[in-house]
């Protein structure tokens, strides 16, 4: 247990990265959209609420170099790393998922900054009850986290060249399901779909590809070295 | 501070050496307590079981014994004991070479033994 | 006594290079042993395989007993100083003191601050400018203050002044003497070190070539030096580790204890003899010249 948190303490040693970067950038963007909001006049839906959440997938992207080296040289098990920083991203996104639910109600209670800005209220995702709000703003930063992490874990396993031949594969699969869309002119039934999903359905579909990239990234780090 | 040992003979025997001059010259007296194995280890930085196995062969030759729970102490008599045992090895170390060496560079039994009753008036 | 190690044939390759070729031995319980050997020999392979940061190619590899891979039992009884140890980009001194503490289950936080003051190390310095003594003296604290049972240094004392070395082999003894436990010391500069060891494994081209007690190995080499044609007959039938020819004059160096016949016999011949240091035995031994396996003089 000790030796988990080892790893969450390795992790938050860099407040910079993990607390003050991603706060910060979101604090530039809210004023920047404010100020926008004043010269303009007129009432604006940000989406500069995006930059945390793209900032955290970076920090899944990151994360891997900067500690697995580190604490696998320590003698700790490749699971309790893996353990360890799930831990961590769970309670950051846990606790970014509350502040950012409750600067949403100071921006709904000051009639939206008293200048009609809508930048932690987001149109769609945020429009149910407080659980499923909090909800889909955990599984979003856990998913892109674990994305990048994934992403990273592959590198770290495979290297370079299986980075490469990842993509490849990926683009080649895109490619095709694109051509099979077109041909099969499935295009509309595919943007409705998209258009009837729910934010429950949404999250949980997030949080099983979540699921899907916590057990590939450990499975990739558990035969990775140092 | 570190007095380095000689790295081509075992540095046990090189031990169980300083020990017996400490006890020739006074700084060790008879019934006196030997330093601890680790104090030994500390000083001369060397390892502890090296500087065990050093003390055991002064204590197989009954040099030094040990008080159960004090520590090794020097043995009473042994000066003298080990002093004997320099002496015949005086003859083999220094004896024998420096003859040897005489011969090498001429210089005969007599100018040899005016030069050592030289060496003993400095 | 009991193994703390025990390694079987044990073989690691990248491709068509074999780095760890068929290694064999045992770790006792509770001794400084001193892994040798240069540079690219193999050292740093086999300590990664041991501490399961590396994966074996074949071979049998015992630590505490058990596989020690993905294994807590075994992994938090060892604290591995890795000369290459990376840390995160913006971990202080004082993160690594903070996060050791929670990760070895022996760490003692008051020891390790001593010796932060001892080796003048700045607490608040990001690790990633410490200079490489500084950064060699981080792994010294935390491999001291961890108190691991099994500790491995990896080429300790790089970039550290004389002063550091010393207090290096102070601190290390003072400890190990009230916490007795196993340690490697893993180098290619055996020379400061060689009094600290028990044990010697000296690892040549993958393979281990020496596997003895120190204290055996001093005085076992002996250098012959003398007129070619003399030298050479005298040589019949020993263990030549290394050779050198100067003008008609031949130097070699033999393995082995000589017994009274032999020494009778050089002297007769006029050959010079000279203990050779255990530094001096070890430089022979991995000069790529010669082909050796360990316990080939047993």
């Amino acid at each position: 247990m000790n030796r988990v948190l080892g790893i969450v303490r390795t992790h938050l040693a860099d407040r910079w990265s993990w607390i003050i970067f991603p706060w910060l950038i979101l604090s530039i963007s809210f004023v920047t959209n404010l100020i926008i909001v004043k010269l303009i006049g007129d009432s604006i839906y940000s989406g500069g609420l995006a930059s945390i959440y793209i900032y955290m997938m970076v920090i899944g992207i990151l994360s891997v170099a900067q500690t697995f080296p580190f604490i696998i040289g320590f003698s700790v098990r490749r699971r309790d790393y893996f353990l360890g920083t799930t831990t961590t991203i769970t309670v950051i996104s846990a606790l970014s998922a509350i502040v950012i639910c409750l600067l949403g109600y100071i921006e709904r209670k000051t009639d939206y900054w008293g200048v009609k800005l809508h930048f932690f209220n987001i149109e769609y995702l945020t429009d149910g009850p407080v659980l499923e709000r909090l909800w889909i703003l955990f599984v979003l930063m856990i998913h892109l986290f674990f994305l990048g992490f994934t992403i990273s874990c592959i590198h770290r396993r495979f290297g370079r060249n299986g980075l490469f031949f990842f993509f490849i594969v990926l683009a080649i699969a895109f490619t095709i399901s694109v051509y099979l869309i077109t041909s099969y002119h499935k295009w509309n039934a595919i943007f409705d779909w998209f258009g009837d999903i729910s934010v429950i359905e949404l999250s949980s579909g997030l949080f099983i590809c979540t699921l899907i990239y916590v057990g590939v990234s450990y499975l990739l780090l558990r035969r990775a070295t140092v | 501070m570190t007095i380095s040992m000689d790295d081509s003979r075992p540095i046990f025997v090189q031990i169980a050496e300083r020990i017996e001059n400490d006890i020739i010259e006074g700084s060790l007296p008879e019934e006196s307590q030997v330093p601890s194995t680790n104090q030994f280890a500390a000083f001369y930085q060397i390892n502890p079981a090296t500087v065990m196995k050093g003390v055991n062969l002064l204590v197989d030759q009954e040099i030094l014994y040990k008080k159960r729970g004090i520590g090794m102490f020097v043995a009473s008599g042994v000066r003298e004991k080990i002093m004997e045992k320099r002496k015949e090895h005086f003859y083999e170390q220094y004896i024998v070479t420096m003859v040897r060496e005489a011969e090498k560079l001429g210089i005969t039994v007599d100018q040899l033994s005016e030069m050592i009753r030289r060496g003993d008036k400095t | 006594m009991s193994n703390v190690i025990e390694i079987n044939g044990l073989t690691k390759t990248y491709g068509k290079v074999t780095a760890v070729d068929n290694v064999s031995f045992k770790i006792q319980e509770g001794k400084i042993y001193g892994l040798l050997g240069r540079n690219g020999a193999g050292k740093t392979t086999l300590m990664h395989m041991i501490t399961a940061q590396l994966f074996k190619t074949s071979g049998q590899l015992k630590v505490f007993g058990e596989e020690p891979y993905e294994n807590n039992r075994v992994l938090s009884q060892i604290c591995f100083i890795k000369e290459g140890q990376r840390y995160p980009d913006n971990f202080r001194v004082s993160d690594v003191l903070k996060v050791s503490q929670l990760i070895f289950p022996n760490w003692d936080q008051e020891l390790a601050y001593s010796l932060i003051t001892q080796f003048q190390l700045p607490l608040k310095r990001r690790v990633k400018k410490l200079s490489r003594g500084m950064l060699s003296s981080v792994g010294i604290v935390v491999g001291i203050a961890s108190r691991a049972p099994l500790t491995i240094f990896d080429e300790p004392y790089l970039g550290l002044d004389a002063v550091a070395r010393s207090l290096f082999y102070d601190k290390l003894l003072e400890d190990y003497a009230e916490h007795p436990r196993t340690i490697i010391l893993s180098t290619h500069l055996i020379d400061e070190v060689s009094q600290l060891l028990e044990h010697v494994l000296l690892v040549d081209k993958g393979k281990l070539i020496l596997n003895e007690e120190a204290e055996d190995l001093r005085g076992r080499a002996t250098t012959v030096a003398g007129e070619s044609s003399k030298v050479e007959g005298y040589l019949a039938g020993k263990e030549v580790i290394h050779r050198e020819q100067f003008g008609g004059l031949v130097s070699a160096t033999v393995m082995g204890q000589l017994t009274v016949k032999d020494r009778d016999q050089a002297s007769k011949l006029g050959l010079e003899l000279s203990p050779v240091s255990l530094q001096q035995m070890v430089v022979h031994l991995t000069n790529g010249k010669i082909d050796r396996e360990a316990g080939s003089t047993r």
